[in-house]
């Protein structure tokens, strides 16, 4: 029931994008987000598209497995794509039925939309399936370094992601466990309308959140009895070092910003 | 026969990069009233095998049979079957989540939905079974209560469902001795006078040797040896290749044994121990 999820999810496996610095990637998704806005026409999208089969490619990932993360957000998708269609008016009526009315300009902002949502969802996934969690803080700590001269916390920061992001498997496999436990006393979380359904989930939640404030304190207490004491002077086992290889996927990723801006503005 | 499991294998996560197989080919048969000790190393399959016996898990491959119900790959309306096998997982007491004990030990019966004269009275006899004083703690917060008890209120839990087939994963883990007996005696209790039938997953082989009739050892997912505690014990090599062992006592029985002591070997409770050594310390007194 839980094994589904696989946002956030890393796939271990040893290809060019996986051997990419963590801050490269981080970077380079940024920039890929914000130029999906930036796309004006069709041809813009191909441009993006290209650019996220280049990497999919290249990491090796199986399709069925970036394929299978979107299906929860299918619903969305779906959602997005009908509001767009029905309620964006503007250029010449294609179909009509009753109050619903599809005209061209409708038409272009849903699949434009759509289009705009999938490349978003694949493309960040993408990230978080080729970066261990690990490096992924890391990465986003070395990045926000130089906001510490106006006293941001970094390190606290990359910290509470690590141990969020670390203990994301051990919560899901005791929600497993113990919705397993509730279900062997008769429990179901599945059927019922919304209210009943809710309801259910009270024998599963107190447990959850009594065992989490739990776990925090006894994290907490380990971690000072190893004399913990925040980021001043740490040094770190892995140096985060930008190669060659870094630089090219820097390269790639300008030209698809130039190719697009061109095509939107040129 | 209640239970049945006829070349049952159980893969996780199957196709994806982390699939692996947890139980392979399993056939095991188990007869009413059965009190059966599992042992195994970790990761040896254990609570995947326990996890099929009341449709938490589905087979892959195989067939489940309990009380003539069959369980398959694609099998749907599991609820009796959960009432009709217990399952107690290991630490159950992180399951408890009511305001008071009597609330949480009527979750189960509630679910099948009784009237409430007899949750009550399925509750009391609960409680009772797993020797706990009804009146005394139905009123109170189960997280006020000692390890022990707290352990016993969850397995009563289990108990007001009626099942026939209890399973208990690891009962005595992170209990201290005094709160493992009260554990270990009311199951002893609830085998010899209620006549359930039970599966004891364990890694003491002393409670296993002193309580179950049958003892099935896991290994890597299959089942590789099944027999009475004298018969398994004897395999002593075996299991330790497997990372299990055998109970200290009879280990201690196989050294007097090689300094020249005339002592049997396979003995595997103290109370056996301590007969056997009488009669070969008395002969030799009279001699």
């Amino acid at each position: 029931m839980l094994k589904d999820i696989t946002i956030g999810q890393y796939y271990p496996s040893d290809s060019p994008i996986h051997r990419l610095d963590p801050r490269t990637k981080l970077m380079i998704t940024f920039l890929y987000i914000i130029i999906i806005f930036f796309v004006q026409h069709f041809a813009g999208y191909l441009f993006v598209f290209l650019f996220l089969a280049l990497v999919i490619v290249l990491s090796g990932l199986p399709l069925k497995y970036i394929l299978k993360g979107l299906k929860p957000l299918l619903f969305i998708i779906v959602l997005t794509f009908c509001i767009n269609l029905f309620f964006t008016s503007g250029g010449k009526v294609i179909f009509q039925l009753g109050f619903l009315k599809v005209t061209e300009e409708g038409l272009r902002q849903g699949i434009s939309m759509m289009l705009r949502l999938l490349l978003l969802v694949m493309g960040t996934s993408l990230l978080t399936l080729t970066t261990s969690p690990i490096s992924l803080t890391d990465g986003l700590e070395a990045l926000l370094k130089p906001l510490q001269a106006i006293h941001f916390p970094a390190h606290e920061l990359a910290m509470m992601m690590t141990i969020a992001l670390r203990f994301i498997p051990t919560l899901l496999e005791e929600t497993d466990k113990i919705m397993k436990a509730q279900m062997a006393r008769g429990a179901d979380f599945e059927s019922g309308n919304l209210i009943q359904r809710a309801k259910s989930m009270v024998p599963l939640m107190v447990p959850l959140f009594i065992s989490a404030f739990r776990r925090a304190d006894e994290l907490a207490m380990a971690m000072e009895a190893r004399c913990y004491r925040g980021g001043e002077n740490r040094t770190r086992m892995k140096v985060l070092r930008m190669e060659r290889i870094d630089y090219e996927a820097f390269g790639a990723a300008l030209l698809l910003i130039a190719a697009v801006l061109i095509n939107s503005y040129c | 026969m209640p239970v049945k499991m006829e070349q049952v294998t159980h893969v996780y996560m199957e196709g994806g990069p982390f699939e692996s197989t947890a139980l392979l080919d399993v056939n095991l048969e188990i007869q009413d009233g059965e009190f059966i000790g599992l042992i195994g190393h970790t990761g040896s399959g254990k609570s995947t095998l326990i996890q099929h016996l009341n449709g938490l898990l589905l087979p892959t491959q195989g067939t489940v049979i309990v009380n003539e119900m069959r369980i398959e790959k694609n099998s749907k309306d599991l609820k009796p079957l959960r009432q009709q096998v217990g399952l107690v997982f290991q630490y159950p007491e992180q399951q408890l989540f009511e305001e008071t004990v009597g609330k949480d030990i009527a979750y189960g019966p509630k679910n099948l939905g009784l009237s409430g004269e007899d949750i009550d009275f399925r509750v009391k006899e609960a409680a009772e079974l797993v020797g706990l004083p009804f009146e005394e703690v139905k009123d109170r917060s189960p997280f006020e209560l000692s390890g022990g008890q707290r352990r016993r209120v969850a397995i009563a839990g289990v108990l007001a469902m009626h099942p026939t087939i209890l399973i208990l994963d690891e009962p005595t883990a992170g209990l201290d001795p005094r709160g493992r007996d009260e554990v270990l005696n009311g199951i002893r209790v609830l085998h010899e006078k209620n006549g359930y039938t039970i599966i004891l997953v364990s890694h003491s082989m002393e409670d296993i040797a002193r309580l179950v009739d049958r003892i099935v050892v896991m290994n890597k997912g299959r089942v590789v040896l099944t027999g009475s505690p004298r018969e398994i014990f004897t395999h002593a090599e075996e299991l330790e290749s497997m990372g299990l062992g055998v109970p200290q006592i009879t280990r201690l029985m196989k050294a007097l044994r090689q300094k020249g002591m005339d002592v049997p070997v396979d003995i595997y409770t103290v109370e056996q121990a301590k007969e056997a050594l009488i009669k070969v310390l008395g002969e030799k007194r009279h001699a």
